[in-house]
């Protein structure tokens, strides 16, 4: 499989803290790489760094194959656009000065194909307006447009979608997709909203405190994130005794509530169940969601005592 | 790099902040000039005074144009653009650097042309290679002063903090050539006349004593060596050598101030590069190491 970026236990750290810790990660040609990780996680440091923005402590990235430390690096960065954290435009001018301007700094001979960027990302009809007058999302996708200026076939979405309508979402959803889609490029987008990643995403990188903690493409995820019955009854411990008896895979998770996975008989659970003085409350089938499945990796255990302690 | 540089040109030329200094180069340079021609008969002190002050207005304006154009790149986060795209951050740094002396240069010009065209009847009383020398050393002192507004705004990144901080440094420029130069022209001894009395006569005694003000020996070499350095005292010297313009006020002959003020404005030109040369490289490579947001 062809990758157009490896890390290799990257390591960034400030004074007193460090931000990535041995990071590795592959994203895969033609993906649409979805990035997840709580707030402080080590996402946007990590495409600081992919963007040169900042140099690692240690370790090193491959971007087209080549090392960040080679001199040819720029060559490689031409092939890619990003938008970190705030879209990069001048706000004191119009729509398409702005992209006049990047395509000025690229070297571009002439400013074809600027009416066709805008209208990609729907700026089409901002005429003399200033990118201090747009809203939220229209800087978004005008930092979108910027970043598309040089044809690149790598984009760095960096939490695009924060502080966006609802929408606002769809459209640059539906944007990212259609560039995937249509012009092949592959996109590593970062995000602590796991539902719209979901919707977009072909592969993930689940990353907790400067770590990944596991990488997957969204088959897998599907597998995992998989069908259950949750069985709710007066003790889960003879629950147990009659699952393991019946071969079923389950989840306890807490006193009185199980996960079931597969299709359990409820006749034979039911009078299995009383003949062990314990009553069956209740049966929900349910999927686990992608933000169980997260919590599940990088762990709500934290959260919840310091819920505890402050209530 | 040639296309960087040519795409921060043709941004700073569009800004509005830009073409509002290059019209205030124009007024000043009209206005100063019109102001010289005014003050001469009888007032040439005044005619000087007046010069320094519009020169300083534009490296003020010049200055507060460097500080917020770099600054709004900072704010605008569109420095990380051309670093995204694939130039090395001395590219950046150069090009910005490339493109505010240029616009530095135009500014200048603009003021200096109708200021000179004005005043030619002034000029025409000064040796040319003279006139070359102000024209120029004047031109560093402001590529010197920007070159300090451009480093101190890529090492802040903050638009704010670098038009106060290189504001209030090339005011201390000048507030320093002043003070130094007060210190430096005190005579070493003082001549004065001294009442005494003599079997009831009144009589005047001459008296020379040593200067209590007068700073010698390394202090002198150092504050001199300091004045060398400063920008603002380059502007001093080049006002000064045009007292001899006007006969009135010249106590020696012109051909012997000429060479002593020769060897000054040389000193000033090493100098003057030499700041520019070590300013724009420490702005350089605290911009290698900086991490960007």
């Amino acid at each position: 499989m062809e990758y157009v970026l490896k890390t290799n236990e990257l390591k960034k750290e400030y004074r007193k803290f460090t931000a990535l810790n041995g990071f590795s990660m592959n994203v895969p040609k033609g993906s649409i790489y979805g990035f997840v990780g709580k707030n402080g996680a080590g996402k946007t440091t990590l495409i600081r760094l992919i963007c040169g923005l900042q140099s690692p402590t240690s370790g090193d990235f491959e971007l087209y194959g080549i090392k960040n430390t080679d001199k040819n690096i720029s060559r490689s960065r031409r092939r890619m656009g990003a938008v970190v954290e705030t879209p990069s435009i001048y706000l004191d001018m119009t729509a398409e000065d702005n992209l006049k301007q990047q395509y000025r700094i690229l070297g571009m001979p002439s400013f074809d194909g600027i009416s066709e960027l805008l209208k990609l990302v729907g700026l089409e009809n901002t005429g003399r307006k200033k990118a201090r007058n747009f809203s939220l999302g229209m800087r978004q996708r005008l930092g979108i447009a910027v970043a598309l200026c040089g044809s690149p076939d790598f984009l760095v979405l960096d939490e695009p979608i924060n502080g966006l309508d609802p929408q606002g979402i769809i459209e640059i959803r539906e944007l990212i997709l259609k560039l995937n889609r249509e012009r092949q490029i592959t996109v590593l987008i970062s995000s602590h909203i796991l539902d719209e990643l979901s919707k977009l995403a072909t592969h993930y990188g689940f990353i907790d405190s400067g770590k990944i903690v596991r990488e997957m493409s969204a088959e897998e995820l599907e597998a995992a994130c998989r069908k259950c019955v949750r069985v709710s009854v007066t003790d889960t411990k003879p629950l147990a005794t009659v699952l393991d008896g019946m071969g079923m895979e389950y989840k306890i998770v807490d006193t009185k509530t199980a996960d079931v996975y597969g299709k359990p008989n409820i006749t034979k659970l039911t009078m299995a169940l009383s003949e062990k003085d314990c009553e069956l409350l209740s049966m929900q089938e349910q999927d686990e969601s992608l933000e169980s499945f997260y919590i599940s990796l990088v762990g709500g255990g934290s959260h919840e005592k310091a819920a505890e302690r402050w209530f | 790099m040639s296309k960087l540089f040519s795409a921060c040109f043709i941004r700073y030329m569009k800004n509005s902040m830009t073409q509002s200094c290059l019209m205030l180069s124009v007024v000043l340079g009209i206005y100063a000039g019109y102001a010289s021609v005014q003050a001469q008969p009888g007032t040439s002190t005044l005619y000087y005074l007046v010069g320094d002050a519009y020169f300083l207005i534009l490296l003020l304006a010049d200055i507060i144009l460097a500080t917020l154009a770099i600054g709004r790149e900072f704010s605008d986060h569109t420095i990380r653009n051309k670093i995204i795209i694939g130039y090395t951050k001395s590219q950046v740094f150069l090009s910005e650097l490339l493109t505010i002396f240029s616009v530095t240069i135009i500014t200048y010009l603009l003021m200096i042309l109708p200021f000179g065209i004005m005043t030619v009847h002034f000029w025409t009383k000064l040796p040319i290679s003279g006139v070359v020398r102000i024209v120029f050393l004047l031109l560093l002192v402001y590529i010197a002063m920007i070159s300090l507004a451009a480093a101190i705004s890529f090492v802040t990144s903050d638009r704010t903090a670098s038009v106060i901080i290189a504001i209030l440094l090339a005011l201390g420029f000048y507030l320093a050539d002043y003070e130094i130069r007060y210190v430096l022209n005190q005579p070493e001894m003082l001549h004065y006349e001294k009442l005494q009395y003599d079997d009831g006569n009144e009589t005047y005694r001459n008296v020379d004593e040593p200067n209590p003000q007068y700073v010698g020996g390394k202090k002198r070499a150092v504050l001199s060596a300091i004045n060398v350095c400063n920008p603002a005292a380059a502007i001093n010297n080049c006002v000064r050598f045009t007292f001899y313009a006007n006969d009135t006020l010249a106590k020696y002959t012109a051909l012997q101030m000429q060479e002593a003020d020769y060897k000054e404005m040389n000193r000033y030109f090493c100098s003057l590069c030499g700041l520019i040369l070590i300013v724009s490289l420490c702005g350089l490579l605290i911009f290698q190491f900086k991490d960007l947001k």
